[in-house]
This record gives structure tokens, sequence and C-alpha cells, in this order.
């Protein structure tokens, strides 16, 4: 269990967490879902150490694998180099794997500029999931992508979750993508968890499926300010 | 090499060429027009008299002379330029040291700098001494603004995935700064010859350009003062080209 014990950041007289308290249960893919603005990206800078704040977080220490809002590509380096730019040598054969699973093998040794947006966030997404952490966080990562596309990808990363079960804490503002993914949702509003739930069932549920645990996360998320 | 990419260079060498010829032929008109080859010399005499000077010993002499002073203030000045600059980058009380002192520098009349340093140096080193003292602080600027212009985000995402410092200076710094390092250095470059020859002129430092020229003055050979700029004018666009030439292919990443 990763526990977030009192955290509180201020951006100036911006007070972004006072106090928070969380636990985060390893092994599963918990979604932060929120309004843009409430704090999800800043959670997950602290967990990432990229955020100062004052606090603790337990349970938790070493790597973690972070897929940001943008891709994040060096634009001097080809996917694969991206990949390796991270990599220890040892892991270097399971980069066609991965790229093959995330349908992007063919661009392996293209440039960013080169790729769609669609294509540079699959790559980071495969950099993450390289990356030998025990925690991967998430930052809206198909928020960029069309539905279907969106759907296939979810469907991969699931798959590739399943081999290894890391720990995901995952934030988006896509009510649809945290009820088709996760195991728990759990609503931030003003840098408060308002409601937290864990669905019935496991990822990847349909796309547009309705349940009474969806209907109470929008109607929470619709309450919150 | 592909038809498309003949086509693209011709495309891109014929505006510089079209621009000099234009140049050559407002120049001939005008040395037709006044016709006084002591005041203004045609282009033709002018290009007649450089072709002399390329038989002469003493004139390849003073070309090397001017472009190894060129050459050797120049790797002082980057080098020089590129310590502060790395140093301001990681340190801001460096910075905040070393930007005034360059600003400072930077503003002193060039003609201050060149008659000082004739007074206080030898006539070969005083060259030498000014185009490091002009040059350095315009490259310290640019060259800092090249380190400062990394994406942060990405030295944000290399210290979230643990990548080596070597790794991150070699990979992400180097190469993200390589296309303004490149570009100043070719502009920076070109300058140098210039403030050398200045220098050369005003200190009559031995084999040199500015020697020849400041003694094409004294005798009023105009001829000659075009041929031996015209010399300058070449050797500068032919190095600046090929050190920006270096650039393109060394940035691979924008071109494939």
């Amino acid at each position: 269990m990763i526990e977030l014990k009192d955290i509180t950041k201020n951006y100036g007289d911006i007070k972004v967490f006072d106090k928070l308290n969380l636990s985060i249960e390893e092994n599963t893919i918990t979604c932060v879902l929120g309004t843009s603005g409430c704090g999800k990206t800043s959670l997950l800078n602290i967990i990432a150490s990229i955020t100062p704040y004052e606090g603790s977080i337990l349970g938790f220490s070493g790597k973690v694998s972070y897929i940001f809002q943008h891709e994040l590509l060096l634009p001097n380096l080809t996917v694969r180099q991206n990949l390796e730019y991270v990599l220890n040598e040892a892991d270097y054969p399971k980069i066609n794997g991965i790229l093959d699973m995330l349908e992007i093998f063919d661009k392996a040794d293209k440039y960013p500029r080169a790729i769609s947006g669609g294509q540079a966030q699959r790559a980071a997404i495969a950099r993450a999931f390289l990356f030998p952490s025990k925690l991967l966080l998430m930052d809206e990562p198909f928020s960029s992508l069309d539905t279907a596309l969106k759907i296939r990808l979810i469907t991969a990363f699931y798959q590739i979750w399943q081999k290894e079960k890391r720990t995901v804490l995952y934030v988006t503002h896509d009510i649809e993508e945290a009820f088709i993914l996760s195991h728990r949702v759990l609503i931030m509003d003003k840098g408060n968890i308002v409601y937290d739930v864990k669905l019935d069932g496991n990822p990847v549920r349909d796309y547009g499926q309705t349940s009474a645990d969806k209907q109470e996360i929008l109607k929470k998320l619709l309450s919150a300010d | 090499m592909d038809n498309k990419r003949i086509k693209k260079l011709l495309i891109d060498l014929s505006y510089p060429l079209f621009v000099t010829l234009i140049i050559l032929l407002a120049w001939q008109i005008a040395a037709l027009t006044l016709n006084v080859d002591v005041i203004l010399p045609s282009p033709v005499n002018a290009f007649k008299q450089l072709f002399d000077y390329l038989g002469e010993k003493d004139f390849w002499l003073s070309l090397g002379g001017t472009l190894l002073r060129s050459l050797i203030s120049f790797v002082f000045s980057f080098l020089i330029a590129l310590l502060f600059a790395v140093l301001s980058a990681i340190n801001k009380t460096a910075k905040k040291i070393i930007s005034p002192f360059a600003a400072i520098i930077r503003s002193v009349p060039t003609m201050s700098v060149i008659l000082l340093l004739i007074i206080w140096l030898s006539p070969l080193v005083a060259p030498l001494a000014v185009a490091v003292i002009i040059i350095c602080p315009t490259l310290y600027s640019a060259f800092y603004g090249a380190i400062d212009s990394v994406d942060k985000d990405l030295l944000m995402m290399s210290r979230v995935y643990g990548v080596s410092h070597k790794d991150i200076i070699k990979k992400l710094y180097l190469p993200n700064m390589a296309k303004s390092m490149f570009e100043n250095t070719a502009s920076g470059f070109s300058l140098n010859i210039k403030l050398v020859i200045a220098a050369e002129a005003l200190a009559q430092t031995a084999k040199s350009i500015g020697k020849l020229m400041q003694f094409a003055k004294i005798n009023y050979e105009p001829t000659k003062l075009f041929a031996l700029t015209l010399a300058s004018i070449i050797v500068s666009v032919a190095l600046e080209s090929f050190i920006r030439y270096l650039g393109k292919i060394s940035i691979r990443w924008e071109n494939d």
C-alpha cells in the first residue's frame, strides 16, 4: 500500500492540497477523476518528486514511470533511441515486442517529428512500461487520441499491465476512460478526494456501457465544483 | 542525391547568386558612370587584381596569417564563451556576475578596444586579443541562450526516468543546442575575420591582409583595396557556408 499522509502544497497564495491523505492499493489501477485545475497533475508530480511538498509518502521509494500529458520525446532521437535513452542495455531486447503490441513497430526508426501525435503518445506509453519501476503514473495519456484508437490502446495497455501488474495511478477528466480501465475511481475536487469507489469486475470494460457505478460516478462528478 | 534534393539545392543557391549578381551589376554601372578608376574601380578590374594577387606568394602568406589569427582567436572566444555560459546556466550567482560583465564589454566601442590593445600589445598579438574581447560576449549570450532554450519538460522527464548526467548532456543538451551553436559559430567566425583584419590594418601586423589593405590605402590603390576586400568576403562566405553545412548534416533529425 502506498500511503500519502498530510500532503500539503501551495503555489504562492493558492492552496492545492491541505493535509491530503490517500492510500493507493498496490498492483491495481487507480484512477483520479476530476475537472481541470483540481490538482490531479500536481498529485502525480508530488509522487514523482518533481514538485516539492509538505507531508510524507510511505510504502514507496525508488523508480517511477511517468506518462506525461505530452509525450516528451527527444526530437533528436528516433523512437527506438528515445526508449533506449531511459533503459539499461539489458532491457533493449524488450523494445521490439512492446512497440509491436502498441502498433508502432514500423515507426521505431522514425524521428518524433515524422510520426503522428497518437504514435508519439504510444511511444511514451512504451517507454513507461519498459522502464523497470513498481509505480506507473499517467497524466491523461489517451486524451489526444480518437475513440477507436483509444479503445485499442487501452486494451493493449491492459494486456501489457497484466504481465507485471504494476501499481498504476492514473488521472483523467474523462469518465469513460476512468470507467473502462480502472479498478478503483477517486473523484478529486479542489485538492480533496470527495468520492472513492471500487468498481465491479475487471478492466477492460465495454466503451459506452451503462452501470450503477458509472451513474454514481457521474452524479458525484457533476455535484463537485 | 535525388532530383528533388538537387532541385531544392539549386533553388536555395539561386537567391544568393541573384543578389550577388545585382550587387555586381550596380557596382559596374556606378563605376562606368563615374568613370574614375582611382576612386571607384570596376568589379572587372577588382577581380583582375584579385587574380594577380593569387599568383603572389606574399598574398597567400598574408591570407594564411590572417586566417590563422582568426582561427586561434575564435577557438579561444568559443571556449571561453562556452565555459562562462555553462557556469551561468548551472549557477545563478555566476550568471549575476558574468552577465553585466559581458554587457559592459559588449558596449565598449570596438575602435577603443582596437586602439588600446594596439598600444598595449605587440602587432602580432593585438588582433587576436581584439577579436577575443569583441566576440566573446556575443558568443556567451548566444550560448547561454542555447542552453536555456533546451526544453525544461524534457529535462524533467529525464530526471524522473533517472537518466545519467552524461546522457543528459550528450543526448539532450548538446544536440538541442547544436542548431543555435552552429548558427552563431558561422556568423561569429565571419565577424571575427572582419575584426582581425581591422586590427591588423591599424596595428600594421606583418603578413596580414589588414597590412596589405593599409598599404593599398597609403599608396592610394583602391583597386587593390577592393581586390583584398573581395578576397576577405569570399573567404568569410566560404567558411560561414561550410560551418552552416556542417550544422545541417549534424542536425539530421530536422531534415529526415
